[in-house]
């Protein structure tokens, strides 16, 4: 959960100072560790992988930490790396993750069974329809449906102008919709 | 074990003290690590060990194909027996497991 006493412009400080930047390191962690998890874990879909992609993440920030400049939100930062790590997974496994060729179902059966889905068969089925879609669409809808990130926010991370993500959402939302067949949960 | 949910309903859940284990892990393997090397548990191959099965393997093909060219090709039955005799005791005598002479056919690794 964000923590209200967490100092963005503090931590900045923190990290440029090599005495400190551990400790300020370790609030960052604490603090955006989760967001970041559930980002990864709603493009990659399992949670074995999201764990290790979300690790990478941290530990890439960290080895290039000298390289922030706090020229943008320490999130910004932190979702730029992730989304680069998860893209480049992706296109790794790019045989044994979603193709044009899986069959309809298949991949909402798939979440239903994994010990670490708790959803229902509409819950499933969205996530199969989200997970159908372009990568670059799927990364908007889920930057901002449920990362309720604002469109500047993501045109920054994304370096996309925001006339662009908006079409890009909308396309996104239209595909959901017609793949899952109106069910009324957008 | 209980399962925490993602604050969003998407129905992907995590193991109950997911993220506290989570944060010690990145930790450990950043801040608390003193070459900030990362910790990875997959199970890789060293080098030097690949490269040693990979020469061991090669000098075995070597042998092999040495003993083609220097056997009689009329005594063909017995050149058989000779050979399986020769590929066990060359076998034998390198220091190679059966696994890492099956990377060197398959050319494949754990990763």
């Amino acid at each position: 959960m964000p923590n209200k006493e967490y100092n963005e412009e503090l931590i900045i400080a923190q990290l440029k100072d090599d005495n400190l930047k551990a400790a300020a390191f370790t609030v960052i962690v604490k603090e955006h560790s989760e967001s970041i998890y559930w980002h990864i874990r709603r493009m990659v879909l399992t949670h074995d992988d999201t764990n290790d992609i979300t690790q990478n993440t941290f530990i890439k920030a960290w080895m290039n930490i000298g390289a922030f400049q706090g020229n943008s939100k320490i999130s910004t930062w932190l979702y730029r790396i992730a989304i680069n790590e998860t893209l480049t997974f992706l296109n790794k496994n790019r045989n044994t993750f979603v193709s044009l060729n899986t069959p309809e179902g298949a991949i909402a059966e798939q979440l239903e069974s994994d010990t670490h889905f708790c959803g229902n068969r509409t819950d499933a089925m969205l996530q199969e329809a989200i997970a159908r879609l372009p990568e670059k669409q799927r990364l908007v809808f889920n930057l901002r449906y449920y990362s309720e990130m604002k469109y500047e926010e993501i045109s920054k991370l994304l370096d996309t102008s925001v006339g662009a993500l908006k079409a890009s959402y909308h396309i996104a939302v239209k595909k959901i919709e017609d793949y899952i067949g109106n069910i009324d949960i957008l | 074990m209980k399962e925490v949910k993602d604050r969003k309903k998407t129905g992907f859940s995590v193991p109950e003290g997911y993220f506290e284990h989570l944060n010690r892990e990145i930790l450990d393997a950043t801040v608390k690590s003193r070459t900030g090397a990362v910790h990875r548990k997959r199970h890789t191959i060293g080098i030097f060990s690949r490269i040693a099965g990979y020469a061991a393997a090669v000098a075995i093909l070597f042998a092999i194909a040495g003993n083609f060219l220097t056997t009689d090709s009329k005594d063909n039955a017995n050149t058989e027996n000779a050979e399986n005799e020769y590929i066990d005791n060359i076998l034998n005598s390198y220091p190679i497991d059966e696994y890492t002479f099956y990377c060197y056919l398959t050319d494949s690794d754990f990763e």
